[in-house]
């Protein structure tokens, strides 16, 4: 699904010759946040539900449950290393609320945090203008970093933050 | 010192070390608010006209805004980034028709 939503975030922003219509951009940025989206939601089900095809329709009633303002939450922290204390106290190599994200992690989770500001700048705010050149980078950005995120190992951190993803209200309530 | 006077001095282009081929001529920062109703920060960087977009590496897009971000973190700056790139050419074009 991802691969499509990004084709098809190029294709709309490529669509108009010269200076392009600013409905073909603001489509192009939401088919490029919910590529991230999506793929960050199949992501997580994976990590928690299992990988093999038999489990599919488990983690598709799963998937269900995952609210964007909650995940970008989580990313906004991760991407900034700073989790709640009570959050990163037992995680190991934490000082504080401080802790150690890799850089595929924070890259992924930075992305996803301001993708979804522009989205929603996209798709209510008639006052925002978008330019080509900002909807591309865009799209190359998110393509780049779904490709470096497919090759990280499959460590407890990584898990960890996909978990994060689904559980991020009430972990950082309590 | 103001975050946007700590913004600019963290954000100097003589020291920050962006990839070439993105050919960012300016930084420019505003203070924002994002749909959170968090304090953050919007930031533009004006590219070269002769870029070509359509060839860029997303990689360089991604290694450019970290190094943004992560000079911001060692000035002490909390705020997100937000980071948006447009070209010269696409501002001055920018009139405000609806098209």
């Amino acid at each position: 699904m991802h691969d499509d939503l990004l084709d098809q975030a190029k294709r709309l922003a490529t669509l108009d010759k010269g200076k392009p219509k600013q409905a073909s951009l603001r489509r192009a940025v939401s088919a490029a946040y919910y590529a991230l989206f999506h793929y960050l939601v199949s992501q997580s089900c994976r990590a928690i539900i299992g990988a093999h095809r038999g489990q599919r329709g488990y983690r598709d009633a799963l998937s269900r449950a995952y609210v964007h303002t909650t995940m970008s939450k989580a990313c906004r922290s991760f991407s900034s290393c700073q989790l709640p204390t009570a959050v990163a106290k037992p995680l190991p190599g934490a000082s504080g609320s401080a802790v150690v994200v890799s850089n595929e992690i924070k890259a992924i989770a930075a992305t996803f945090h301001e993708l979804q500001q522009k989205r929603c700048m996209a798709d209510y705010d008639l006052a925002e203008r978008f330019c080509r050149s900002e909807v591309l980078t865009v799209i190359e950005q998110v393509t780049d970093e779904i490709q470096k995120f497919d090759a990280t190992p499959n460590t407890d951190e990584r898990q960890f933050f996909l978990a994060c993803l689904l559980a991020w209200k009430e972990l950082a309530n309590r | 010192m103001s975050v946007i006077d700590a913004t600019r001095i963290a954000l100097n282009l003589d020291m920050l070390a962006l990839p070439a081929s993105l050919r960012v001529k300016r930084l420019e920062v505003q203070e924002y608010t994002d749909t959170d109703g968090e304090p953050a920060l919007r930031i533009l960087a004006v590219i070269d006209d002769a870029v070509d977009v359509e060839h860029v590496s997303g990689g360089d897009v991604s290694n450019m805004k970290s190094a943004i971000r992560e000079s911001l973190r060692r000035g002490g700056i909390r705020q997100f980034a937000y980071v948006f790139i447009a070209k010269q050419s696409e501002l001055d074009d920018d009139d405000g028709e609806e098209r």
